[in-house]
C-alpha cells in the first residue's frame, strides 16, 4: 500500500509550532532515557571491570567460631587456620590455585606518616592469582625474597602516597599524585625496617575481603613467618578450576578443613567461606536492576512526550477531518488513513529521537573528556564512563517506536473510524 | 416525461441499478426517510441530473450512488456488481476506481499543489510516482490548467479549483462522474466553462450525474430525475 508521503509531511508542516514543541519534548525525553541507560551501563561496566581483577574470581576462606561441640571444638572456640592447611586445599582436584595470606599486626610508617592498612604477607603466586601489576622500575617478590625471608615491601599507590607525600590530607574528589618514587626507600613495619621494592599499578580492584588494592601493602610470607612463628594465617584465597561447581567447591573446602581439625563437618560457622564471584553476580543483578530503574524513569519522561504527541495528533485529526473525508472519497481505505497518522507520529518520534540521540552522544563525548582519572571515588567505581552502546540505542529506538505507535493509535483509529460522509460534512 | 412513481428501471445493460433503496435516519424521536424505496437505472454514457429542492433527498441519493453512504434497505448494482453490502475497504476501492467526485466546495487539499491534488487518487491505487505525475499533468493540461500545476488551491480562482477537481475526478478513468452542485459556488462565466467541460466529457461517452437544485443546469443535461421527499417523482429524458 502506498501513502502520500509528501502530503503527510505537508500536513505536518501545517502544524509547525506544535510539531516543533513536540519534537523538542521527544528529544528531551530521548536524552533522559538514553543518558540514564548509558550512565547505568557505564557504572555497571566499571564495577564489572573493578571486580574482574583482585579477588573477583576467588573463594575466600577464613577461620570462624564453632557452633557445635565436636572433638576439640566446643561452641564459641575460634578456628585458627595455619599455612599447612593450604596443602590440604591444594590437593583437591577442583582447586586450580590456592594462596595463603597473613596480616602483619602492625602498620607501616615513614617518618611520622602511617598507612591505613596493615601489610599483607603473601607468596609470589599471589600476583598471578589477583592479577595485580607493578609499575615499571619496581618488581614483585621473587623466590629469593621468600627463601631469604627478606625485609622487602611492595606498596599500593595510595599507601605510598600516605607514606611519602608531604601532605596526606584525604580528598575524595582530588586524589593527590605520588610526589616521589618510593622504590628503594626504607619504611618501618613496627620496629622493623623494610625496603620498598615495588609500587602497584593503580587499579580499582579489591583484594581479600574487600581491601582496595591501592591501599594495600605486601611483604613476603616467609618474612612474616619469621616474626610470627606460631601465628595463624588470616585467609586462604582459592581459585577453582573453570569447570568446577563453585558452591560444591566451597562446601568441600569447609568440610576438609573441619575434618582436618577434628571438628564437626556439619558446623556451618567454623570455616567461613565467601565466593567473591557469586557475590559479584548478585552485584551485577543489582546493577541491572539499577539500570532498569533509570531506564523506567526515562521511559516515564518519554511517556509524557507521548501524551504530547497524542495531543497534537488529536488536534491534527480534528483539523483535518474534512481532508480525511476527501481522501476517503477518492479511495483511501480506513487502514490507509490509520497508517497516515501513525506515520506522522513515528516521523515526529524519529525526528525527536534523532535529535535526542545526537544530543546524548555529544553529552557523553563531553563527559568522557572530563579529567576524572586519579579521582578516588571514580577509580573505586572502575572508572565508569557512560556508554551509548548499540543495545541501548536499539532499546531507545524500540521505546520511541512503541510510544510513538501507542500515542498515535487512538487518534489514528478515530480518524479511520470516521465515515467519508461524516468527514465531508464536517466544517 | 417518463414518470412511474418511485421506479426508473430499464434493461440489463445498466451501469447503475438501484432497487428499492431506502435510507432512514433517527432524528431525535422521529424517523426521517431520506430515501424511500427508490429504484433507478442509468446506462453507460448517460448525462443526467438529479433535481430537487433542498431536503428532497437528492444529496442522500448522490451519496448512495457514490458509495459514500450505505442504504438502510435495498440493492445497489454498479456495473452488475452488488455494492450495497460491501465493507468499508471494498467501498473505498470502488470509489477509487469507478467513481469520480466533483463537489460544490471543490474539496481540494489546501496544502497540496494542483498536480498533487489530481494525482492523489492514483496514490491510493498504487500507481508509481512518475506515472502519477504524467497522468495528472496531462489532465491538468486538458482542463486548461497546464500553467497552474504547481499552484496551491488558495492561488487559484473558483473556476480553476473546480477544473482541478474535475481533473482529479477523471484521473482514474472512472465509470461514473458524480458532480454535486458543480457550478453552485462559481460565477456565471466559470459555471458556463464547467458546463462546457461536462458536455465535452459526455461527448467522449462518459457517464455524468449532476446533482442540483438549479433547473437551468438540469435542463442542459439529457435526462432529469426529479426527487422530492425521498421519492423519485419524475424521470424525464430530454431531446
Amino acid at each position: 500500500m502506498l501513502l502520500p508521503m509528501r502530503q503527510i509531511f505537508q500536513e505536518m508542516a501545517a502544524e509547525k509550532v506544535r510539531l516543533s514543541l513536540t519534537i523538542l519534548a521527544v528529544a528531551w525525553a530521548t536524552l533522559c532515557i538514553a543518558t540514564m541507560l548509558a550512565a547505568g551501563e557505564g557504572l555497571r561496566q566499571g564495577l564489572i571491570r573493578s571486580s574482574e581483577n583482585g579477588n573477583g574470581k576467588l573463594i575466600y576462606l577464613t577461620g570462624g567460631y564453632a557452633t557445635i561441640n565436636s572433638g576439640n571444638f566446643y561452641t564459641g572456640k575460634e578456628l585458627q587456620i595455619k599455612s599447612e592447611d593450604l596443602d590440604v586445599i591444594k590437593a583437591l582436584p577442583s582447586v586450580k590455585h590456592a594462596q595463603a595470606s597473613a596480616i602483619w599486626d602492625e602498620r607501616a610508617s615513614y617518618k611520622d606518616h602511617r598507612t591505613w592498612q596493615n601489610p599483607l604477607a603473601v607468596f609470589p603466586g599471589y600476583q598471578a592469582l589477583t592479577g595485580l601489576k607493578i609499575v615499571p622500575g619496581g618488581r614483585w617478590f621473587n623466590p629469593l625474597d621468600i627463601k631469604e625471608q627478606r625485609k622487602v615491601i611492595i606498596l599500593g599507590e595510595s599507601a605510598a602516597i600516605s607514606l611519602f607525600n608531604e601532605s596526606d590530607d584525604f580528598d575524595w574528589i582530588n586524589t593527590p599524585k605520588l610526589e616521589v618514587d618510593p622504590v628503594g626507600k626504607k619504611v618501618k613495619v613496627g620496629s622493623e625496617e623494610f625496603t620498598v621494592i615495588g609500587l602497584i599499578k593503580r587499579s580499582s580492584a579489591n583484594i581479600e575481603q574487600g581491601i582496595p588494592l591501592n591501599e594495600s601493602l605486601f611483604v613476603p610470607f616467609t618474612t612474616w613467618k619469621r616474626f610470627h612463628q606460631n601465628s595463624a594465617i588470616s585467609a586462604i584465597n582459592i581459585e577453582p578450576i573453570a569447570s568446577a561447581d563453585r558452591i560444591q567447591v566451597a562446601k568441600t573446602v569447609k568440610q576438609v578443613i573441619a575434618r582436618k581439625y577434628g571438628a564437626s563437618i556439619e558446623d556451618d560457622q567454623l570455616v567461613q567461606v565467601q565466593d567473591m564471584l557469586l557475590r559479584q553476580k548478585t552485584m551485577r543483578q543489582f546493577l541491572i536492576g539499577l539500570q532498569s530503574f533509570l531506564g523506567i524513569i526515562g521511559l516515564v519522561t518519554l511517556g509524557v512526550a507521548g501524551i504530547g504527541i497524542a495531543n497534537v495528533m488529536y488536534a491534527t485529526v480534528k483539523r483535518a477531518t474534512k481532508d480525511i473525508g476527501v481522501r476517503m472519497a477518492i479511495g483511501a481505505t480506513p487502514t490507509t488513513i490509520r497508517l497516515h497518522y501513525l506515520t506522522q507520529s513515528l516521523f515526529t518520534m524519529s525526528l525527536g529521537g534523532m535529535l535526542g540521540l545526537s544530543l546524548t552522544y555529544l553529552l557523553i563525548v563531553l563527559m568522557q573528556t572530563l579529567p576524572l582519572t586519579g579521582n578516588g571515588l571514580y577509580d573505586q567505581l572502575g572508572q565508569p564512563k557512560p556508554e551509548l552502546s548499540l543495545p541501548i540505542v536499539g532499546l531507545v529506538i524500540f521505546a520511541l517506536g512503541f510510544v510513538g505507535i501507542l500515542a498515535a493509535w487512538f487518534p489514528a483509529n478515530r480518524a479511520a473510524g470516521i465515515t467519508p460522509l461524516e468527514a465531508l460534512q464536517s466544517e | 416525461m417518463n414518470s412511474n412513481n418511485n421506479t426508473a428501471i430499464s434493461g440489463s445493460e445498466d451501469l447503475v441499478m438501484l432497487r428499492d433503496i431506502s435510507k432512514h435516519y433517527k432524528s431525535g424521536e422521529e424517523e426521517v426517510r431520506a430515501l424511500d424505496c427508490v429504484s433507478l437505472s442509468i446506462k453507460k454514457g448517460e448525462f443526467l441530473s438529479i433535481l430537487g429542492p433542498s431536503g428532497s433527498g437528492k444529496s442522500t441519493l448522490m451519496n448512495m450512488l457514490g458509495c459514500l453512504d450505505t442504504p438502510t434497505m435495498g440493492e445497489y448494482y454498479l456495473d452488475s456488481k452488488d455494492v450495497s453490502a460491501l465493507s468499508s475497504h471494498q467501498l473505498a476501492g470502488i470509489r477509487n476506481k469507478s467513481i469520480g467526485f466533483v463537489f460544490q466546495s471543490f474539496n481540494l487539499l489546501e496544502y497540496a499543489s494542483a498536480l498533487e491534488n489530481v494525482a492523489l487518487p492514483l496514490v491510493y491505487r498504487g500507481v508509481k510516482s512518475a506515472e502519477r505525475k504524467k497522468k495528472a499533468a496531462a489532465l491538468l493540461e486538458r482542463v486548461g490548467l497546464g500553467d497552474r500545476m504547481n499552484h496551491k488551491p488558495n492561488q487559484l480562482s473558483g473556476g480553476q479549483k473546480q477544473r482541478v477537481a474535475i481533473a482529479r475526478a477523471l484521473v482514474n478513468d472512472p465509470q461514473i462522474i458524480l458532480a454535486d452542485e458543480p457550478t453552485g459556488a462559481l460565477d456565471s462565466k466559470s459555471g458556463a466553462d464547467i458546463e462546457a467541460l461536462f458536455n465535452e466529457l459526455h461527448q467522449e461517452g462518459r457517464t455524468l450525474i449532476i446533482v442540483t437544485h438549479d433547473n437551468a443546469l438540469a435542463q442542459r443535461t439529457k435526462r432529469i430525475i426529479n426527487i422530492k421527499d425521498g421519492k423519485i417523482i419524475a424521470d424525464e429524458r430530454l431531446a
